[in-house]
């Protein structure tokens, strides 16, 4: 059976600068993924590349068995991303966000799925507004609700808690969770590792672009502590990316 | 403190020079700052070296005589002196950039220090000023001239807004001041017409003549010149000395007496204590935001119209490219509300002033509005795709979100552009079918006729909608193709670099235009004499005549629209930035 998500070898680089460097991975579904690193680790980019936004410059990327590069429709079919800024349509209201990319994905009886997705993410009396009315919480969350309606296999969050209240991170963390139990693959991406910690099943460590660590939780902490004791994920993180690259699993 | 907030200007300068020569090294600015550099040379400077100065342009400096420019630019200095009285602002609040309040206002430094702070750093933009000034006239003030009135302008405009805000305190609102500005404005205007009254300047310049203009102007002028109008006009008289200085010495003179009255302005303000701070950040923030506001309404990105409500119903099994018609017809009904009417107004004040006009008979009335409507309909194919951008132009920002959607390039590309051609297409069908309907019923020139018939309308509905779609492709294309150049940042929005820009994009989109319908002219000629030949007479002749040319511009386009669309799914806007 294909995995989730296939990356093989993915290089991106930007006008001569080495963003990721032949980094390979790969997820199951029902599986959630943290990607972790320090600022400028190449996180947003392995994203963005494997959700079809910009082409990779070397390696290869399937998502659900499909080919990003020569099947890259029916391959974002099954995809959808959030990023950590919330790109909105200025002139469409909320419910018609939700509409346009019902259609976009080709979303059978894509009416009666809008009511419980507003509900879900508290949006129901906002439908009607515009995003200029919004706050940057709620927009975090119409843009996380248009990538929920088509019920994708994959789902890649950039940053997914950015701008949101507690009650909101909580409702987005059992929506992820949620999902994942259906059969979804997670990748996250994101800075607060007590959230990764507490929501993945694996975590991908990189840094300059490169693989540095990628196995369980409980395996990548007994792997840098070096069995010298219990250590959190932060410590295991803050070690490991201030250090020379460990042997990754 | 001085000499640290000096070295805050000149630093700021010098890295604002050194990154816009630096970035020269990157294509598109250098070709666009070169275009913009031949522009303004052709425009100003050519003119300029020929005539020694810009006629037409800077009128005080093409009036013969220094002592009249003098005079005419110290009332226009009086006059902005006195309104800067009348201004709405009356909270004291002064311009500071976000950095600028986080930075100083926390800083332990006093409301004078930052005053000359905010007085010195207004001196770059004060300087860019007088450095265009001078190379495109006022050559007399040898720049530094320039420099010191704008300078003392700047502080005395410190002084009258933290001025207002003191006479608020006195309980002396806008509407007093206002008012006391206007019986000023009034009994100036009276106190000059009397004085000149008696000066006959309308019978001097009737009489008008390239020898006796000195003469003339030497006898206006000296009326500008008794006690009471002298008095009136010292302040201003300086600041215009500076502009147009006789001599060096009375430049000299003139600078220095501007550094005197800066200074004068500047401790006055500092003593009027005002505390300008928070007033000052509720006035930064309201202009930054109107700025914002101003740049999205150029772009085109502002809603104004947020109820309007969707043409249609998006069906449940609508395909996505009439979702993307769908969407961009909402964007058209609630961000283009203006472009509409600019294209629609004009044409309905037309009908309107025709169908009022009973000197002339209804023949011709209907023939006026005929050609008007047809003439419209021509002006609205070559400008209409450049006004309704509610397109990939309108989308740029979310690129990266249409690069998710399960779809093809080309599939992106037609539903974007979809919209917009429906809405220009339908608009031109029914200017055409209205224009012509009109005509027939008019009594025109024989050499006229031919707007009158079926033919023509056939022949004009069968190229307007090829067209208008071949002109939107090119629009998106830019887009597609160079997406860095359809976005300039907000520091790229002036200048002439910004100039050049915009005249290359132009100069390239009217090349790729002419290229494209270089083919089905080409052929529409022979086509045209084949068909008449044959079929003259008949409706029949003008579609056949037209429908070869007609196809090779739609195969042009499904091309262009294939290619565009393979460059949709390749780019990679990261790298643009």
């Amino acid at each position: 059976m294909d995995n989730a998500i296939d990356v093989h070898n993915l290089t991106k680089s930007y006008d001569g600068f080495v963003a990721v460097k032949e980094l390979s991975f790969s997820a199951n579904k029902g599986e959630v993924i943290g990607l972790v690193g320090p600022n400028g680790a190449g996180k947003t980019s392995t994203l963005r590349a494997i959700a079809g936004i910009h082409p990779p410059t070397d390696g290869q990327i399937r998502v659900c068995g499909f080919d990003m590069r020569s099947d890259p429709v029916e391959a974002k079919r099954r995809l959808a991303f959030m990023p950590d800024e919330p790109r909105l349509f200025d002139y469409l209201t909320v419910e018609e966000h939700l509409q346009f990319i019902s259609r976009v994905y080709r979303v059978s009886g894509f009416r009666a799925k809008i009511d419980p997705l507003l509900e879900e993410f508290e949006l129901l009396d906002k439908r009607t507004a515009l995003p200029a009315e919004l706050s940057r919480g709620m927009k975090q969350k119409l843009m996380i609700a248009c990538g929920f309606i088509h019920d994708p296999e994959v789902l890649i969050f950039d940053e997914p808690l950015t701008g949101l209240d507690p009650l909101g991170i909580r409702r987005m963390k059992e929506s992820i969770q949620r999902r994942a139990t259906a059969g979804a693959c997670v990748i996250l991406s994101s800075h607060l590792l007590h959230l990764v910690e507490e929501l993945c099943d694996r975590v991908l460590i990189i840094q300059r672009g490169t693989r540095i660590a990628f196995g369980t939780i409980e395996d990548l902490k007994f792997q840098i502590a070096q069995g010298k004791g219990d250590m959190s994920l932060e410590d295991a993180f803050l070690r490991i990316t201030s250090e020379e690259p460990v042997a990754s699993k | 403190m001085i000499a640290a907030f000096l070295i805050v200007t000149l630093q700021t300068l010098k890295n604002r020079t050194i990154s816009r020569i630096r970035r020269l090294k990157n294509p598109r600015y250098l070709l666009s700052a070169m275009a913009g550099a031949a522009y303004f040379y052709f425009m100003f400077l050519r003119r300029t070296t020929r005539h020694g100065k810009l006629p037409g342009i800077i009128i005080a400096s093409s009036i013969p005589g220094t002592e009249l420019a003098l005079d005419v630019t110290s009332l226009i200095m009086l006059v902005l002196l006195i309104g800067a009285w009348a201004l709405p602002e009356q909270s004291g609040g002064l311009e500071f950039s976000e950095a600028e309040i986080q930075f100083l206002f926390a800083a332990p430094i006093t409301r004078t220090q930052i005053l000359l702070y905010k007085f010195m750093r207004g001196f770059t933009g004060i300087v860019i000023t007088a450095i265009i000034m001078s190379v495109v006239g006022f050559r007399q003030a040898k720049g530094i001239g320039l420099l010191f009135m704008f300078g003392a302008f700047s502080a005395y405009n410190i002084m009258a807004a933290l001025g207002r805000a003191r006479l608020k305190q006195l309980h002396i609102g806008a509407l007093a001041r206002i008012a006391i500005v206007a019986i000023i404005y009034v009994g100036l205007s009276w106190f000059v017409t009397m004085q000149l009254k008696d000066a006959d300047i309308g019978g001097a310049l009737t009489r008008v003549g390239a020898k006796n203009l000195g003469s003339v102007t030497a006898a206006v002028d000296s009326h500008f010149h008794s006690p009471f109008i002298n008095t009136i006009l010292f302040v201003p008289r300086t600041f215009a000395s500076a502009v147009f200085p006789s001599d060096l010495v009375h430049l000299f003179v003139a600078c220095a007496t501007l550094v005197v009255l800066a200074t004068l302005f500047l401790l006055i303000a500092s003593r009027l204590n005002i505390s300008f701070e928070e007033s000052s950040i509720r006035y930064s923030n309201k202009r930054a935001q109107s700025r914002e506001m101003q740049q999205q309404q150029l772009r085109g990105m502002t809603v104004t119209w947020r109820r309007a409500k969707p043409l249609f119903r998006l069906g449940d099994n609508a395909r996505p490219e009439v979702a993307f018609i769908w969407k961009n017809t909402i964007s058209v009904l609630r961000m283009s509300v203006r472009n509409i009417l600019a294209i629609v107004l004009p044409l309905g004040l037309f009908g309107l002033v025709v169908s009022q006009l009973k000197l002339i008979s209804v023949s011709d009335r209907l023939a006026m509005a005929g050609f008007a409507t047809l003439i419209f309909s021509g002006i609205l194919l070559l400008l209409g795709p450049m006004m309704l951008k509610n397109d990939l132009r309108l989308d740029l920002p979310r690129f990266e979100v249409l690069k998710t959607y399960p779809l093809s390039g080309e599939t992106i590309v037609a539903g974007e552009i979809a919209a917009p051609l429906t809405l220009l297409s339908a608009a031109q069908i029914v200017f055409i079918v209205i224009g012509s309907t009109l005509l027939r019923f008019a009594t025109i020139s024989s050499s006229l006729q031919i707007f009158a018939t079926l033919e023509f309308a056939i022949i004009a509905i069968m190229f307007v909608i090829p067209i208008c779609a071949a002109q939107l492709l090119i629009q998106n294309a830019a887009v597609v193709y160079y997406p860095a150049w359809a976005t300039p940042s907000k520091e790229d929005m002036k200048g002439f670099v910004a100039t050049g820009q915009r005249m290359l994009v132009l100069i390239c989109y009217l090349v790729v235009l002419s290229v494209m319908l270089l083919p089905p002219a080409a052929i529409f000629v022979p086509t045209f004499f084949f068909a008449g030949h044959y079929l003259k007479g008949t409706p029949v002749f003008a579609a056949l005549a037209t429908l070869v040319p007609v196809s090779v511009l739609i195969v042009e386009i499904y091309l262009a629209l294939k290619l565009l669309g393979a460059q949709f799914e390749s780019i990679d806007v990261s790298e643009e930035r």
